[in-house]
């Protein structure tokens, strides 16, 4: 018993310090006694209000957003059984960008801040909406048509891209899309939080239906598993979690592709088991990539979505060269 | 007891008739051996059976009750299912791939009941799969696999099975311990259908045969009634030798016809 809490306690401590050094890091180091001050006292200087209305939404988004990533991940790997599977492959991620891109391209994100993440859901909401009048009959045609999805609003991303009206909205539009967590606020998380808590309810109500998908979908379907009812849930929870994170911060590769790989086999491979410590290990990889973009030095800002995927693709080529491995030659 | 009708089920799929016109009723302490050629339309009647296939015409009735109104809830507890070549799509262990067999019993959140755990590992002695039972299910052979699925889908103890081919790929050892679990579970007062390949087997453990050709059941009853060797010439063009279908001993010989020029 003792020793099944180990390892959980050991990893919601490492996520504490993540988060204490996450409040303490950045082109301004906070000295912890400000923070340990500002707790009990009321503060107003420049230093609690850097840790206050800056590092501290910075880090909850990090965690939100890398929660969101990691459970549904780990929810689109359990459905689709396939372990290559991450949030961007139903449209949803592409979508959210195409939203937030459309923003900044007609200039509506200069005159209010939160056009920009709102537009992202709503494009995230449509892509998805778009992937399930095309494929709701199937798994497979889900994912064909999640990839068609995929494929237009890259397109769309390339035409803003192609006639942007000057080369400062082209360089902002392309630095959005490589996702960061820097400069957002306290508006950003609370506009994204009741999406994200949504989008999570909808993720967590496939659990039961995702265990009984380890015997195929036949079986699950005899065991009284309705999957049109599955599928739906799992594309409305992405849609709301990962299309409100990216819509916030840009798009993030890896994190939900690997967080559920990281956790599996401590749970015994069972698909409900995954998807609550995938959650966990999601937001503490993004809050982790997101310090060390901080810390790393470079002129221009390290964008995290680059960080994540320089980071993850060496953990993709593992991947690939373990599934070889396994797979019968 | 139960009862499982089919009334006139007809399954088309591009413009041919998978299925046609089968009506069957079955019931309780029946072990239904369903036999026929490859193509013969064995698993399309037998997913239709489970109410996993929408027929093109007829209906299905379990009890008197049209399976179409139940809920896959109500279909899940009526019926326990088994298809052909079952395969696990992750290295769980032995015991919670057993587990999900009560997926319709358990409620939505929690752990397992004690009643429950109790079943499990009763079903788990029973399949000789006690000693296994915390072993990734990957590294099974095929026998103890096929062992483990038929304890999954009897763990629910469903007062009907329905199992398509649930002896393909174990060696005869195996095979005949499969066959004889499949009759001991009908002796005990339940309904069993097997779509099954191995003649000799059927003429010794099943109860009733159902003989499908191109679609069409060509033949239904007690296993002595059905298993003879001009049902058999038409199903599977074979000129067969049968002697003592229906007891223990029974053996089903057959060589090949020569091929049919009457179409």
């Amino acid at each position: 018993m003792v020793k099944r809490l180990i390892l959980p306690v050991v990893a919601v401590l490492v996520l504490l310090a993540c988060c204490l050094l996450s409040l303490l890091v950045g082109r301004v180091w906070i000295d912890p006694a400000v923070l340990a001050d500002g707790l009990t006292t009321p503060r107003t200087d420049l230093a609690w209000l850097i840790l206050f209305e800056l590092r501290v939404p910075r880090t909850v988004l990090a965690l939100l957003v890398g929660g969101s990533l990691g459970l549904s991940g780990a929810v689109l790997q359990g459905l689709l059984r396939n372990p290559l599977a991450d949030p961007g492959l139903l449209g949803v991620t592409a979508g959210a960008s195409l939203g937030a891109v459309i923003a900044i391209y007609f200039g509506l994100s200069a005159s209010v801040a939160l056009v920009t993440p709102v537009l992202g859901i709503i494009g995230a909401v449509l892509a998805a909406a778009l992937t399930l009048a095309i494929g709701r009959n199937g798994t497979l045609t889900m994912i064909l048509a999640g990839a068609a999805v995929s494929g237009l609003m890259g397109a769309g991303l390339s035409l803003a891209l192609n006639f942007a009206p000057s080369p400062y909205a082209a360089y902002e539009i392309t630095s959005w899309l490589l996702g960061s967590l820097a400069d957002r606020g306290w508006d950003q998380v609370l506009l994204a939080l009741p999406f994200m808590l949504a989008g999570w309810a909808c993720l967590i109500a496939t659990m039961r239906d995702l265990d009984a998908l380890t015997l195929g979908e036949v079986q699950a379907e005899s065991l009284g598993v309705n999957l049109g009812r599955t599928r739906l849930l799992a594309l409305a929870g992405t849609a709301l979690a990962v299309g409100s994170a990216t819509a916030v911060c840009g798009s993030i590769g890896f994190i939900g592709l690997m967080a559920p790989h990281l956790v599996r086999p401590f749970v015994g491979h069972e698909p409900r088991r995954v998807l609550l410590p995938a959650a966990f290990v999601g937001a503490l990889l993004l809050l982790v990539a997101d310090i060390a973009a901080r810390l790393i030095p470079s002129s221009l800002e390290l964008k995290l979505g680059v960080l994540t995927s320089l980071a993850g693709t060496p953990f993709f080529f593992w991947l690939v060269l373990r599934l070889r491995r396994m797979a019968p030659s | 007891m139960s009862r499982l009708e089919a009334n006139g089920l007809t399954l088309r799929r591009g413009g041919r008739a998978i299925v046609q016109d089968v009506s069957l009723r079955m019931q309780s302490g029946m072990f239904l051996g369903l036999i026929g050629a490859n193509g013969a339309g064995k698993s399309s009647l037998l997913a239709m059976l489970a109410g996993l296939l929408r027929p093109d015409a007829g209906q299905v009735a379990i009890d008197g009750q049209d399976v179409a109104g139940l809920s896959l809830r109500q279909r899940a507890l009526a019926r326990g299912y088994l298809p052909q070549n079952p395969r696990a799509e992750w290295p769980v262990s032995v015991e919670r791939l057993v587990v999900l067999g009560l997926t319709p019993q358990l409620p939505a959140f929690g752990g397992l009941p004690a009643g429950l755990q109790q079943q499990v590992a009763r079903v788990l002695d029973q399949f000789d799969m006690a000693g296994r039972a915390q072993q990734s299910v990957t590294t099974l052979s095929g026998g103890e696999l096929a062992r483990t699925m038929l304890a999954r889908a009897l763990v629910g103890d469903p007062p009907i099975l329905l199992a398509d081919e649930p002896l393909a790929g174990l060696d005869p050892h195996h095979a005949i311990d499969g066959i004889g679990r499949l009759r001991a579970f009908a002796d005990q007062g339940r309904l069993v259908i097997a779509a099954l390949h191995e003649l000799t087997m059927v003429a010794r453990h099943a109860t009733h045969v159902a003989v499908l050709d191109q679609g069409r059941l060509i033949a239904f009853g007690t296993t002595q009634d059905v298993m003879k060797a001009d049902i058999l010439r038409q199903a599977f063009q074979v000129d067969a030798c049968v002697t003592g279908a229906g007891t223990p001993t029974a053996m089903v010989d057959f060589v090949a016809l020569a091929r049919r020029t009457d179409g």
